[in-house]
């Protein structure tokens, strides 16, 4: 398997565990997958500011991140429910040849062209399709699965109530392409299964985080508010770790706890969920970033690696 | 909103067809029926209820949204619930849109795409996330590398090219 990493704007400069967490599970040591390297890649870009003011301008920018794996013979993979929604969107705005015959006008300035991934040539003509946009859960479920999964697992995760959390755009809209199923979502649930944990019901589990659409930004009352329900929710049900496919997400629980005070959660992308359960060691992977501190979680799985 | 009385002169017989303009929906298929509201989350916390929202846009009541902040999560739950197959997300856009056409474009967005202008991302790494970096063997990110001018470069040309600098008011500040 080859991909094409899209680690995005939050992930390296705010959790660059995950990043690190992801390659180590993805790579060689692990799943055996082969990472290219991109350099020209830029922020993907983000919903709330770019899609709001400029349909067209998002657009174009997101084909231009396109346009820079599309010759490479891999599927982009997103590890952040943001980066995931713009760019598959985007994908398939340009299947629409209108629309992307006026975005290649605008990217033909900078010597580039959106056409998608070659498949097949036959005599003189050549077959296109659109650049496969992926996300980390549904890769992690669907090209590698929950038995060589398990597999890998060093440290299984017994005794583990996790609160699973999807997502908004992981899920939704269902008028684009949908990978799990958006009433009833597995894959998550099942990846942190094979970790060994329990995946406990919770009624708020499609619920959103509140963080998104740039609620945070402007009204981080309001998205805290909304954040609460989901996490007495969880509570009502005995978790005692979220488990997200989301950068975003993961922030606005680790934020919101902290300012509300009424639970300390640890809350963990699911890389890292996945490293520790194949037996990465915790010490390298970016802990001291999360705002609820993970240690005391950490303590419970490991009591002889984790001191303090 | 809810102690001002609404007279009708307010009424923007055009704000239907331009909310379609920009890529909304058509909100007049809109039967009331009040399910996105129902499953809003943030018509749960403030006055702001999707359905009267939408109702608003049927009327024309376009100047109301202009003092209204931003707070659509994009989550769909609306749509996914709307039996005339409208996305109030996606009419929200439209009239957000509008807005910064008409109204200017909020603080936090000019900073936001003024940030992603300068590095290419909306964020950079803190000394201790360089050095945390470095010791994992990561690979150094991309904008801190010399070659990635280009990539920077062609970011200004598109937002020249579409029309982005002038709609956000970018130029005017340089
Ligand atoms: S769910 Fe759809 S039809 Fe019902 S009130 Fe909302 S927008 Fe209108
Ligand atoms: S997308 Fe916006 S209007 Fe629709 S349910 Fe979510 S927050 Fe409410």
């Amino acid at each position: 398997m080859r991909y094409a990493l899209f680690s995005g704007c939050t992930i390296p400069n705010r959790f660059p565990g995950v990043e690190y967490a992801t390659r180590e599970i993805l790579g060689e040591r692990y799943l055996g997958a082969e990472l290219l390297d991109v350099k020209e890649f830029t922020c993907c870009p983000a919903l709330p500011t770019f899609y709001s003011s400029d349909r067209f301008t998002w657009l174009t920018v997101a084909a231009r991140n396109l346009t820079v794996v599309q010759d490479l013979g891999a599927d982009l993979v997103t590890i952040c429910n943001g980066c995931f929604s713009s760019l598959l969107k985007a994908s398939e705005e340009l299947q629409n040849v209108l629309k992307c015959n006026m975005v290649n006008n605008v990217l033909a300035d900078i010597g580039r062209q959106y056409r998608g991934r070659l498949v097949r040539t036959e005599g003189h003509r050549n077959f296109y399709e659109p650049v496969r946009v992926r996300h980390i859960i549904e890769v992690l479920y669907n090209d590698f699965g929950r038995k060589r999964i398990e597999a890998l697992v060093r440290n299984p995760m017994r005794g583990v109530r996790a609160a699973v959390h999807y997502g908004c755009h992981y899920l939704r809209p269902t008028i684009r392409t949908t990978i799990d199923d958006p009433a009833n979502p597995v894959m998550l649930d099942e990846l942190v299964e094979a970790t060994g944990a329990e995946s406990v019901r919770y009624p708020e589990k499609l619920a959103c985080c509140g963080a998104g659409g740039g609620v945070r930004l402007q009204v981080p009352r309001l998205a805290n508010a909304i954040t609460k329900d989901k996490l007495d929710s969880m509570l009502a049900a005995g978790a005692e770790c979220i488990v997200t496919g989301c950068p975003y997400c993961l922030f606005q629980f680790d934020h919101a706890q902290r300012e509300l005070r009424i639970s300390s959660l640890p809350v963990l992308h699911i890389s890292e969920l996945l490293a520790l359960a194949f037996g990465i060691d915790p010490d390298r992977l970016g802990f001291e970033w999360h705002f609820v501190t993970v240690r005391p979680f950490l303590k419970r799985l490991y009591p002889s690696v984790v001191e303090g | 909103m809810e102690d001002s009385v609404l007279t009708g002169q307010e009424h923007d017989p055009d704000f239907v067809s331009q909310i379609i303009r920009y890529g909304g929906h058509d909100v007049q298929t809109c039967l009331q029926c009040g399910n996105c509201t129902g499953v809003c989350p943030v018509s749960l916390k403030t006055p702001y209820k999707t359905r009267n929202l939408i109702k608003l846009c049927q009327y024309g009541y376009k100047k109301i949204f202009f003092s209204i902040p931003w707070i659509c999560a994009g989550c769909h739950r609306c749509y996914e619930h709307c039996p005339a197959d409208i996305d109030p997300a996606e009419v929200f856009v439209a009239i957000r849109h509008i807005q910064v056409r008409e109204r200017g474009v909020p603080r936090w967005i000019r900073d936001n795409v003024g940030l992603i202008l300068r590095n290419g991302f909306g964020a950079v790494p803190s000394d201790d996330i360089r050095r945390y970096r470095e010791r994992q063997g990561l690979e150094p990110l991309p904008n801190t590398l010399p070659g990635y001018r280009t990539a920077l470069e062609e970011l200004a040309t598109i937002f020249r090219r579409t029309g982005f600098d002038r709609i956000l008011g970018l130029e005017e500040k340089k």
